[in-house]
């Protein structure tokens, strides 16, 4: 399998005549997009705005970020978008600084932020892209779970179409990847073989019976499975909650270990899984993930990362012990929440956690002119750890102040930031 | 989470019926799911007269 | 920079140079400029600030009548006009120790002058204090007593001058227990592996969570007969009556509700909720039985199995909870359980 992700620089974002990338520029026609989008029967209407690095505008209640991809042979997003397909393998244009960004006042957080200018661009990368906003909103009566999916499905539509006008760009930089089959090439001795354990989702907020997460699939019931990496990179995956499928795009660990692969280690693959929500699952889960690795990829060490709330800290401690009961060493990449608790639980044999950060840390946001998802935001901007539901709102292009973890993009569960934590 | 409660101390502690139904199991009909329920409730009441 | 800072030193008896031991019943009081060790604090503090005092207690005295000791001491304390307090170092005496953390934590509270303490990490003021005042870790050794003051007299500095801090590494004082962030040489996922090899390798690494540490609890004496047992429902899972009217918190609970159920066969869906950030309670506002087992308990009460089920149920919403704050709910649970003669409890948790 081989994968050769095509960037495409883009140093502007404007509305035009017809969608199309000219100089480095992308134009957007409007009407097209909003069309297509409008397809949607639980849509009323649907708004798309833009918003440019170092602009004095903010963006809140976003639900997911997704970066503009488009394979040029076979489906993108297989099973949530297009008919089932695999992915993985052939070429995939880039929109490279570009971002679609899908916003709801329905059933997005409002502490969901992404500010163009500012202190929120030294934590999170997405304020120095160019942001394609889409604000959709649902037709009278209809169903809010039904809705969410269809506003995460406009996202992937939107981020075909859109990547869709570099299709016949050269590319201004071309990465590869490459992993050969696990079977016939385990790469020379001396270099550690690295598995990658993930699990993609906590069923503790089961996903909905027609929700896409993995090739379409709901996930309930998942077990551990053997996937390539490039499945994760090209469009195999959207993340339920938790997290922003462009981290599952961009994923940290995986490409990071792809970045080493052959000089201090050997990119053993990827074991993908879920959180349960029962013990036993949970138990159960852990061997099978462990064993795959240790036993079908030959995995000297594993890497694994959560997606999900504190009981998924349990999932992520067992791995890691069958792990290194299976004679293999772990290291875990463990995202803190609050500044007292940290993690919830912590067993006396685990000695390597990595943490991304800490996301109930306060920072204040300055006031903009322009906001874009909707005019108010419940919050105490005397105290961001107020978290009461009935608060009242506040204007959203005030001086708002939040936590680290309300910038989106500062801070993923699957390993980026640009943060580590210390006790004070 | 058996091993959070043990990891702080709380010695008496038996598998739930899971995060989303500590005491239930939505998955069966309701009168197997109140079987088990009570089959639950007496296991804990057991190890309440056990040394641990 | 602005004009120097007025810094007083507090001092036990014995580094005030008035006596040993035998005189740890000496009372509060104060002298102009710095006495004894205070010299090499000045030094320290060197054109920053002026040691223009000393007080000091009689640690024997400070322990018995610590109320009025702080009292008197803050009085003295004002009437120098103190900008900046540093208390001690006290190494490794221990009511010398708890002295220092407690009339640093005073002068901040109850006259808002910086204060800061310095002593060995395991002494008893260390664990009492270091969450609240800053505690520059001395070691227990007196010899070390110059290049304390010289860590104290920096860090009182920082404090005066409101400079960000480092880490408690970098400032020498003893963490306080509060997260925060920083921003990192290298993303995590390079760290994550960076981490693995090095520990595949046996090469040194070092893990950048630490692991909590928790008390062991004795558990109770297992009960001897059910039949005559009163047995409490409590759980963390949230449920409050419909409507939730004491508005209590999805996550990061500071209090826990008393719900009464005298009288109650079971928990009608249309009465109860379950309110909780950290699972889809979906399930159990169908069913509040699939949180709260009450049908099944008032069937074992009816049957004899066991003796009654105690008229509330305690609840919370468990979800992020503060260590801290789920200690006290749990103890006040416990409290009020114990005072009603509830002998067992079973506490569901999701």
């Amino acid at each position: 399998m081989r994968l050769d992700l095509g960037f495409v620089d883009i140093r502007d974002v404007r509305f035009g005549q017809h969608t199309a990338v000219e100089h480095n520029v992308l134009f957007i026609d409007r009407e097209e997009l909003t069309s297509l989008l409008q397809e949607e029967p639980l849509f009323d209407h649907v708004g798309v705005e833009l918003a440019h690095p170092g602009e004095s505008c903010r963006i809140i209640r976003v639900l997911d970020v997704l970066e503009p991809r488009f394979r040029l042979s076979g489906p993108n997003f297989p099973g949530a978008l297009d008919s089932m397909g695999l992915v993985g393998d052939g070429q995939t244009r880039v929109l490279k600084n570009v971002l679609v960004v899908e916003t709801s006042e329905s059933v997005a957080r409002a502490r969901s932020i992404i500010d163009m200018s500012g202190p929120a661009t030294t934590y999170s990368p997405f304020g120095d892209m160019h942001n394609v906003v889409l604000l959709p909103y649902p037709v009278s009566g209809a169903d809010r779970d039904e809705f969410r999916l269809a506003v995460k499905k406009a996202g992937l539509k939107a981020s075909v179409y859109l990547a869709a006008a570099a299709k016949d760009i050269a590319p201004h930089e071309t990465q590869i990847y490459a992993l050969p089959s696990v079977a016939f090439n385990q790469g020379p001795k001396e270099l550690p073989r690295i598995a990658y354990i993930f699990p993609m989702h906590s069923h503790q907020h089961p996903t909905q019976q027609n929700e896409t997460v993995f090739y379409g699939s709901n996930i309930q019931g998942f077990m551990p499975t053997i996937v390539h990496p490039n499945e994760i990179l090209d469009g195999a995956l959207m993340f339920s909650y938790s997290a922003y499928t462009y981290f599952a795009q961009n994923h940290p660990v995986i490409r990071e270990l792809y970045r080493r692969h052959g000089s201090d280690l050997w990119f053993a693959g990827v074991v993908l899984t879920v959180a349960p929500v029962t013990i036993a699952e949970k138990e159960r889960n852990a061997y099978l993930a462990a064993q795959l690795a240790k036993e079908t990829l030959g995995a000297d060490g594993i890497i694994a990362t959560k997606i999900g709330g504190g009981a998924v800290d349990t999932d992520l401690m067992m791995i890691y012990s069958r792990a290194e009961e299976m004679g293999m060493k772990a290291t875990l990449i463990i995202m803190e929440r609050y500044p007292d608790t940290g993690i919830t639980f912590v067993p006396e044999n685990v000695n390597a956690l990595v943490t991304p950060g800490l996301t109930r840390d306060a920072v204040a946001l300055p006031a903009v002119d322009r906001v874009i998802g909707a005019d108010t935001v419940s919050l105490d901007n005397s105290n961001p750890d107020n978290t009461d539901p009935t608060l009242s709102p506040v204007a959203a292009r005030q001086e708002l102040k939040v936590w680290v973890g309300d910038i989106v993009g500062a801070i993923s569960q699957v390993g980026a930031s640009r943060l580590t934590t210390y006790t004070s | 989470m058996i091993p959070v409660a043990k990891e702080v101390g709380s010695l008496r502690a038996i598998a739930s019926g899971g995060i989303v139904s500590p005491t239930g199991n939505p998955e069966l009909p309701l009168d197997k799911e109140k079987e088990f329920r009570r089959s639950l409730v007496l296991r804990a009441l057991q190890i309440l007269k056990e040394e641990v | 920079m602005g004009e120097k800072i007025r810094v007083v030193h507090y001092l036990n008896q014995f580094f005030a140079q008035i006596g040993g031991e035998e005189k740890g019943g000496v009372g509060p009081g104060g002298k102009e400029g710095p006495v004894g060790a205070g010299r090499a604090l000045q030094q320290a503090l060197g054109e920053r600030g002026d040691v223009v005092a000393t007080i000091f207690c009689g640690d024997n005295y400070f322990a018995e009548r610590q109320q009025e000791a702080t009292d008197e001491l803050l009085r003295l304390l004002a009437g120098f006009k103190a900008g900046l307090l540093i208390a001690g170092p006290a190494f490794e005496s221990g009511r010398y120790g708890v002295a220092c953390g407690a009339i640093c934590q005073a002068a901040e509270e109850r006259l808002g002058i910086l204060a800061l303490a310095g002593m060995d990490e395991e002494n008893a003021g260390a664990a009492l204090y270091r969450k609240k005042v800053y505690i520059v870790n001395s070691s227990t050794s007196v010899t070390r007593m110059v290049p304390t003051l010289q860590r104290m007299a920096d860090l009182g500095m920082k404090l005066v001058e409101r400079t960000p801090l480092g880490t408690p590494e970098e400032e020498g004082y003893l963490a306080r227990g509060v997260k925060r962030n920083a921003f990192a040489a290298k993303p995590p996922a390079e760290r994550a592996v960076d981490m693995l090899l090095a520990k595949i390798r046996g090469k040194p690494f070092k893990s950048e969570i630490p692991a909590p540490k928790f008390q062991p609890n004795k558990p109770a004496a297992p009960l001897r007969d059910l039949s005559s047992a009163v047995i409490a429902l409590v759980t963390d899972g949230g449920l409050v009556p419909e409507g939730n009217p004491e508005r209590m918190e999805p996550g990061r609970p500071t209090r826990f509700t008393t719900i009464p159920i005298a009288g109650l066969d079971c928990l009608d869906p249309n009465e109860f909720d379950a309110v909780h950030s950290g699972y889809d309670t979906a399930f159990a506002n169908r069913d509040p039985h699939r949180l709260v087992p009450l049908d099944v308990m008032r069937e074992l009460e009816q049957e004899g199995v066991i003796g009654k089920v105690h008229e509330f149920v305690h609840a919370t919403g468990g979800a992020h909870a503060a260590v801290e704050n789920a200690t006290r709910i749990g103890q006040g649970i416990a409290e009020r359980l114990k005072a009603a003669g509830v002998t067992a409890v079973i506490l569901t948790s999701t």
